[in-house]
Order: C-alpha cells, then sequence, then structure tokens
C-alpha cells in the first residue's frame, strides 16, 4: 500500500465510513463520526503507522485533511 | 424533564453559542460538544453552563483562551488515553516530577489544565453526571442536616466548592491544595460568584504537615488517582472527617492523564481502601466516559463515595 492508501484506510477505519475518500478539503463538519475522540484517534495511529510523534501544537492546528497532509511532508511522510 | 428537540434554542445562550462557533471555527472536530450536551441534558446544563461561562468567561478574549485551554487539555487526555489502551497502564512518574511538570507550573496550570479541566465538568458527560450525583445527594444531606462549614481537600479548580457556596448560602469552606495555582483559580471563581468572604484555599500538602483540622463536611475530588500513595492521604482524610460527619470522596478509573500516579483499575479498589483507612461506605456511583472501544480496553471512568 501506498502511504496514502495507508492514510485513507485509517480515515476509513477510524471513522468506520469504509466508502471515505480523502481530499485536502475534508473537515470533521463533513463527517458526523468524525468528534475528538475520533480526532485523536486517528492521530496515534498515524503517528504508530508512520513512525513519527507529532507535538501537541501541531495536531491543534489541523483543519482539515490537507493541513495534515502538510504536516506529514513535515514529519518526512511523502504522500 | 428535557424531551429533546430544543438544541435550536442554544441561540438563548449567548457565551454558549460564542463558544460553540469557536469550536466550529477552529477545531472543526469539537464542532458537536456542545449540542451532543446540550440534547443529552436539557436546559439545566445549558443553564448552568451559560452562568460559568459569563461569570468566568465574560469578554471574547477570556472564553477564546478558555477554549483554547480546554482543546488542548481534552486532546492531550486522549492521546494518552489511546496510548494506555495500548499499554495498560500509566508511565511511571514521581510525584515530585509531576508537582514540577503540573501543579507548580503557573503557566501550564493556567493557560490550559485548570480552564481545560473546569469546562470538562460540563463537556465530559461523565464529569457532568458525576457532579448532578454529588449535588442530588451530598449538597441535599448538606442543606437537610444544616451544615455550617466544609473543608475540600484538593480543590483543583474550586468546582466542588463554588457549587456548595451557591447551595449553601450560609456555609463557609477550606480548601485544600498544593498548588498556588489551583488556590488562585479556585479562589478567582468563587470570588467571581461574590462569595470571597465565605471561602478560602491554603496551599498545603496534607499529607506532609501535621496540620490538625476537621469537619463535619469533607469533599475531595479526584485526588487519590494523583498520588503514589493514595492509603497515606485517605487516613489523613479519616482524621479531618468528624465522628458523625460524612464525606464525599471520588477517583478516576483506568483513565490515563498527564498527573495521573495510582492506577485503579476497578471501583471496588478503591471502596476497598476506603474501608480500609476507617470509611463506611453508604453510597456510589460510577459513571464510565464512554462505551468500550476496544475489548480489551477499559474505557476511563469516574467513581464517586459518599462515606460516614
Amino acid at each position: 500500500m501506498t502511504n496514502m492508501e495507508n492514510l485513507q484506510a485509517i480515515y476509513r477505519e477510524v471513522l468506520k465510513k469504509p466508502d471515505l475518500q480523502l481530499t485536502p478539503e475534508l473537515t470533521a463538519r463533513d463527517v458526523d463520526s468524525w468528534d475528538s475522540l475520533a480526532h485523536v484517534q486517528i492521530i496515534v495511529e498515524v503517528e504508530k503507522k508512520f513512525g513519527v510523534e507529532f507535538d501537541l501544537d501541531d495536531f491543534l492546528a489541523i483543519r482539515n485533511v490537507g493541513d495534515f497532509f502538510k504536516l506529514l511532508a513535515r514529519y518526512g511522510v511523502d504522500l | 424533564m428535557y424531551k429533546g428537540g430544543e438544541t435550536d434554542n442554544l441561540a438563548a445562550y449567548q457565551q454558549l453559542t460564542k463558544l460553540n462557533r469557536l469550536f466550529l471555527e477552529k477545531y472543526p472536530f469539537m464542532g458537536s460538544a456542545i449540542k451532543s450536551g446540550f440534547a443529552a441534558f436539557g436546559r439545566t446544563w445549558a443553564d448552568e453552563f451559560e452562568e460559568l461561562l459569563t461569570v468566568m468567561f465574560p469578554s471574547e478574549k477570556e472564553l477564546a483562551a478558555a477554549a483554547d485551554g480546554y482543546v488542548r487539555f481534552a486532546l492531550d487526555v486522549t492521546r494518552r488515553q489511546s496510548r494506555f489502551d495500548d499499554d495498560g497502564c500509566y508511565p511511571q512518574k514521581s510525584f515530585d516530577k509531576v508537582a514540577q511538570e503540573v501543579y507548580l507550573n503557573d503557566n501550564y496550570m493556567q493557560s490550559h489544565y485548570l480552564p481545560g479541566l473546569l469546562l470538562s465538568h460540563l463537556l465530559w458527560p461523565h464529569h457532568y453526571r458525576q457532579s448532578r450525583f454529588f449535588i442530588a445527594t451530598f449538597l441535599r444531606d448538606m442543606e437537610t442536616m444544616g451544615a455550617r462549614s466544609f473543608i475540600d481537600a484538593g480543590v483543583g479548580t474550586g468546582f466542588l466548592s463554588r457549587l456548595t457556596l451557591q447551595a449553601i448560602p450560609e456555609i463557609t469552606g477550606i480548601g485544600f491544595d498544593i498548588s498556588p495555582s489551583s488556590k488562585k483559580f479556585s479562589e478567582h471563581q468563587v470570588a467571581s460568584f461574590n462569595m470571597s468572604h465565605r471561602y478560602e484555599v491554603r496551599v498545603l500538602d496534607l499529607c506532609s504537615t501535621a496540620t490538625k483540622v476537621e469537619s463535619d463536611w469533607l469533599i475531595s475530588a479526584e485526588v487519590l488517582e494523583h498520588l503514589e500513595d493514595p492509603m497515606l492521604f485517605l487516613y489523613k482524610l479519616r482524621g479531618i472527617l468528624c465522628s458523625g460527619g460524612k464525606g464525599f470522596i471520588t477517583a478516576a478509573i483506568n483513565a490515563a492523564e498527564i498527573d495521573h500516579i495510582h492506577l485503579y483499575r476497578h471501583p471496588g479498589e478503591v471502596k476497598e481502601q476506603l474501608q480500609q483507612a476507617g470509611f463506611t461506605v453508604e453510597q456510589y456511583q460510577s459513571i464510565p466516559a464512554y462505551k468500550p472501544r476496544k475489548a480489551d480496553a477499559p474505557p476511563p471512568e469516574v467513581v464517586a463515595f459518599i462515606v460516614t
């Protein structure tokens, strides 16, 4: 699986949306199951999968999936 | 009783509406928090929350800072809980280390620990349910039996002290906490509700001082899990509570927070310790934070005991 496919699989699994398509514009407002618990679960699963550890300030700044793409790039994860 | 369908009435609550907007604009994943609370607990909850926000965070700037503090606090807790789900234990830390990192770190305490914890009393359903239990049982008994004073051992934000002072107009209270920041925050909360003449907080480690204080009414909420040796503290509490008096003592179970040291895996462990310290348990209520996410990962819980 590519990094993007792995990331998409994490979002689908945590949000329980098997058909979810990640786009840079996607936000928690678009997915009813995307609450704060799910948000952190996504981040923790991404940390495990890609072997990174984000600062709290980093993931506070995530407003949409596009922000997360940029954050991953800063931590050396190419999508 | 609230029957649902009233979430549109959120507009009637000015500060709650502003908090909701702040969450939606800045932290979309927090977007459902206010409406979920309203849907679950109705106008009583909204009235209490609106009052707290209006009194404690009246300006846009104060409200935004509190919202930011809460989100940082909540995300940090949730992240630690996710790790606890995998590890099954809290990271090993000494009390002294936690005190330096948290309780004596005024910037951390004022910027997100205390506002975060305070808002969690309304935004976390298990915390809110516990405060309702406190009001319906312990506070009701205090009122019925004509309580004139109380001690709050480990005031934290001062939330329960403030509820007590509000409910019983003539009562006076003394709080204890090791954190100067908690003293400042709690006394500010009580002063903001115009009750400062009936309350003071003393910065003191009850376990390591020979201070002799006693009361017929004792509150100690979510302190035990912060300690290396909760039994030592419980013996101290037993000594504070007068014969024939009544206490409200709570603990967090399976809750991995930055300053939680002693891991309680089941409410029964707290009950056993209370009895070992010489308390008689009259009543208790245990409330999980949410349904288990994984079969082998218990959710955080709060348990509250009414003891004599």
